[in-house]
């Protein structure tokens, strides 16, 4: 097959889903969801190993495909092929034209994450994979479901802020972001591990690894199969990708590594008992029982990280293993969620999520109402000392009218510019 | 004289003439009216151009006009220059356009269109100012224009929020002028150096240097709504939205940030102001702003109270990139002065389709607006994402320069500064997200316009698309030769930290 041909298709895999996310455009086309899978299907069904360039986008990224990539693309493919059967438009409740957009945003940002060739790419791709998740998983959403897609939110927020800051540490170490490059000079002793607390939290989040799963089995529990099939072969996956692919191999660090290994293990005990608790009480295989079973698969992979992180020889020796095993592992999972969601009901599942995790989830959803409180609380103790402190002089000017009587204004602007004066001069003496 | 001196003269009067034409013009003569702001608009974006492409290839272009003894009104078009011109020019047309949809109908329009190019004239002479006065001069210009505008619709509240506004602005010009006779008085000159003009000043001078800074800093603090001078800015939220659009993203609240940028490196120099140790004043005080403006934000249920407080912690990013220094903060800083610009200005005009179309004003009012104006809302989720730093939008690159730059010159605690911030965008700008596209529809809007099928009427509509599309424009083609990024970077180079 001509190569510019396969190159202009590694190009379009990407870009032709993004131009059918456009509601305008895949609202006046017959089944946009199959369309827009097009590219990827050359891609994944040509044996030719393929890469672009493109310097005018973003810092300079690229897409590249090779044999590792091909099965993981060939898997999502299926998936995704699956999905849009599953969601043909006589079979949506609703408004399908957002759930088309967001459907085909998550897809971009799957194959854009799956198919760059940098960090930087990387990132933003999986971005808009995990925005786009995010709006599939609240559409039509119940009560629950919007619980858990807010969950999934907060998650996703602190995640984006975590790998930022760790793309930050890669450019002022490095001016290159290709894995490679980057790994390299991440794995230099006297980087800041810090760049490898921002990448483990920021994936782990992103993964809903152990201990962050609360959101997952509230997705698996009351989504659809086509959103638990997406996200497999979107967000899961992906952030697995991404720990494998920034994760630096270093050795001076092995109470990082102890520690993923002992969340690996948690993660096994605690999905083995609840499923094994299913099984006896006799309360079916649902969905649930999936979730807990990807539980099972991301706690298998954080324990090989750790011990990657523990012995990085061992890793380079074995790490060929890891793509064949997401590969694997979407596949199980699809399967599973294809034959044990078929006949589920969201009622016969009993929310059976630990009190200490609701707990979480209640400070979680209620921070802002917590940090309102507390600002509340805390301007309610300023005034009182305030008033305490004898200064009624200023206190005059904290009632400023402008036709909001009743609304007290700190400051006026006389005292607001005299403070700042003081306060730059006061600064600048101190700073010099 | 040439005729590459007499262009930046031109690009002032290209919207000053038809402005004092408009003044003039009757209320029914809507016709005439469009087309002198259209052809304004659109010949100050060609002489723009122009320029942009001749000062990339070296050429010079200086208008200099005697004025007083020994001081002249200098308009000079350097690359920072343009950059600020540039982004005026470009939204003010598209601002144009959004006005003469949103004032269909309304009365004091020629009165409205007058000021309106007024403003823009002066915000303009603020861009291509070359020395201290001609700022100062277009920089009161500005506050005189802007005032009417703000108590356009005539309301008590209008009127009450104008005059804390000129309170505020006043003076705030007042500081800036004590500043600059001051300065006069020491240095005798004014001409803004790239490296600054006060670098051979002796230590017996630091005191009083501090004093100038502060001053200066003082009055263009004021525009720029750093805390605690920001108070005028959530009152002037009563103005009509593409008064709004102009204050945040084009002419006052940038007027004040740009000023920062001359002040730090073309008056005092970069390295000349650390040595001072105001720059880690600018510093703390930016990153203040920037929280609280955040805090501030998430507890506003008005959508345009929610905006401004927004505003004024992003502008600070602008003044923090300036304040941390090195050349790749400062490329932060300059950069988000365009991309700021781009993304409030889509984030007000999709305010005013909301309120101008459904009579929306409050986000507990938002449930299910994604439904009904989608390509508004559309909009308003990128510049968004935007403002919080997701990639691919433009706010990515701004915050991914401050925050390289902070790691470059050794402080990391701006990091934290800016992933709280992120946090806290995020907090208040994705409920609203959530509201419009995931919460169920109210059987009514507020106040429902008739557009027939349309969502709204088109000269709404095509402004935040086009600003909304540039934003996500310039986040994702930052290596095109004259981006945003490319141009901010030029400037750091060839200007202020040029080998």
């Amino acid at each position: 097959m001509n190569i510019e041909f396969y190159t202009t298709t590694l190009w379009m895999a990407v870009i032709w889903p993004l131009l059918l996310s456009i509601p305008a455009l895949h609202s006046r086309l017959p089944w946009p969801r199959f369309l827009a899978i097009i590219p990827a299907i050359v891609l994944a069904a040509t044996p030719i190993d393929a890469s672009i360039n493109i310097p005018w986008l973003l810092f300079g990224t690229g897409f590249a495909i090779d044999g590792n990539i091909r099965w993981i693309l060939g898997v999502f493919v299926m998936i995704w092929l699956t999905t849009a059967t599953l969601t043909l438009p006589s079979k949506e409740k609703a408004s399908p034209c957002y759930s088309t957009t967001f459907y085909l945003l998550t897809l971009t940002g799957s194959l854009g994450a799956l198919l760059a060739t940098d960090l930087v790419g990387f990132f933003s791709f999986s971005t808009v994979m995990s925005y786009g998740f995010y709006g599939l998983f609240s559409q039509h959403a119940d009560k629950t479901q919007l619980r858990a897609s807010r969950l999934y939110l907060y998650f996703i927020i602190a995640a984006d802020i975590a790998l930022f800051e760790a793309l930050l540490l890669v450019a002022f170490t490095t001016q290159h972001f290709q894995y490679e490059v980057a790994r390299q000079a991440m794995s230099d002793i006297s980087s800041s591990p810090v760049y490898l607390y921002m990448v483990l939290l920021g994936f782990t989040l992103k993964a809903g690894i152990w201990p962050f799963y609360a959101w997952l089995t509230a997705a698996f529990n009351s989504g659809t199969r086509a959103n638990a099939l997406m996200l497999i072969a979107g967000p899961i996956t992906i952030s697995l990708l991404g720990l494998l692919r920034w994760l630096p191999a270093r050795d001076d660090i092995y109470i990082i590594g102890i520690v993923m290994q002992l969340l690996g293990a948690a993660a096994i005990s605690h999905a083995v008992l609840k499923v094994f608790t299913r099984v006896i009480f006799r309360q079916g295989m649902g969905l649930f029982t999936t979730a807990w079973l990807v539980i099972t698969f991301t706690g298998l992979f954080s324990l090989a990280l750790g011990t990657a992180l523990l012995n990085p020889s061992l890793w380079h020796e074995y790490a060929y293993i890891a793509y064949p095993f997401i590969a694997a592992m979407s596949i199980a999972l699809s399967i599973l969620i294809l034959t044990t969601g078929k006949n589920q009901k969201k009622t016969e599942l009993p929310d059976t999520t630990p009190l200490f995790i609701k707990k979480i989830f209640h400070v979680f959803e209620e921070w802002i109402h917590t940090a309102k409180q507390l600002a509340n609380h805390l301007t309610l103790r300023s005034k009182i000392l305030w008033n305490k402190s004898g200064l009624f002089f200023i206190n005059q000017y904290q009632q400023v009218s402008n036709n909001q009587k009743n609304k007290p204004v700190i400051f006026d602007w006389k005292t607001n510019i005299t403070l700042f004066l003081i306060l730059g001069l006061a600064l600048t003496w101190l700073a010099s | 004289m040439n005729w590459n001196a007499w262009i930046p003269l031109l690009v002032v009067l290209s919207s000053l003439l038809p402005g004092l034409i408009i003044f003039g013009l009757a209320e029914e003569k809507v016709r005439v009216r469009i087309t002198l702001n259209l052809f304004g608009a659109l010949t100050k974006l060609i002489l723009v151009g122009w320029m942009i492409w001749g000062v990339y290839n070296g050429y010079h272009y200086e208008t200099r006009l005697p004025l007083l003894p020994n001081l002249e009104l200098v308009l000079r078009a350097g690359p920072l220059a343009l950059l600020f011109v540039s982004l005026s020019t470009l939204l003010w047309l598209v601002t144009t356009v959004y006005a003469i949809g949103y004032l269909e109908d309304s009365p004091h329009r020629s009165r409205f269109f007058g000021f309106f190019s007024l403003c823009v004239t002066a915000t303009v002479g603020v861009a291509l100012a070359g020395n201290l006065i001609t700022f100062l001069l277009f920089y009161e210009l500005l506050t005189l224009a802007t005032y009417p505008l703000i108590v356009h619709r005539g309301t008590e509240e209008a009127r009450q929020a104008g005059k804390t506004y000129l309170r505020y602005t006043i003076s705030g010009g007042a500081l800036l002028l004590i500043g600059t006779v001051w300065l006069y008085s020491l240095t005798g000159t004014l001409e803004f150096t790239p490296k600054g003009f006060l670098t051979n000043m002796g230590e017996e001078h630091y005191p009083a240097l501090i004093t100038i800074f502060t001053l200066l800093i003082a009055g263009l603090g004021v525009k720029a709504a750093l805390f605690p001078l920001h108070g005028w800015l959530p009152q002037a939220m009563v103005a009509p939205a593409p008064v709004s659009a102009l204050l945040h993203a084009v002419a006052v609240v940038k007027a004040g940030a740009f000023g920062i940028i001359r002040v730090v490196y073309e008056v005092f120099g970069v390295e000349f102001s650390a040595a001072l140790g105001v720059l880690t004043a600018l510093a703390w005080l930016a990153s203040f702003t920037i929280i609280y403006g955040s805090l501030r934000a998430l507890f506003q249920d008005d959508l345009k109270r929610r905006l401004a407080f927004s505003t004024i912690s992003q502008v600070s990013y602008i003044a923090l990139g300036v304040a941390i220094a090195g050349p790749i903060a400062t490329i932060g800083g300059v950069v988000h002065l365009v991309h700021q610009g781009l993304m409030k200005i889509t984030l007000f005009f999709c305010a005013g389709n909301l309120a101008e179309t459904l009579g929306i004003h409050k986000i507990s009012e938002m449930n299910g607006v994604g439904r009904r104006m989608p390509w508004t809302m559309g909009a308003f989720t990128i510049g968004a994402f935007g403002m919080i730093g997701a990639p691919p939008v433009a706010g990515f690159i701004s915050k991914w320069y401050l925050g390289l730059g902070a790691l470059n010159t050794g402080q990391s605690w701006v990091i934290l500064v800016l992933a709280g911030s992120s946090l806290l965008n995020a907090a208040y700008f994705l409920p609203i997200l959530h509201r419009a596209w995931f919460m169920p529809s109210p059987k009514s809007w507020p106040h429902e316009h008739d557009f027939g099928n349309k969502e709204t009427a088109w000269p709404l509509l095509l402004p935040p698309l086009i600003t909304a599309a540039i934003a996500l424009a310039a986040g994702l083609l930052v290596t095109l030769p004259f981006s945003p990024l490319e141009w901010a970077k030029l400037i750091s180079v060839r200007e202020f930290y040029q080998p």
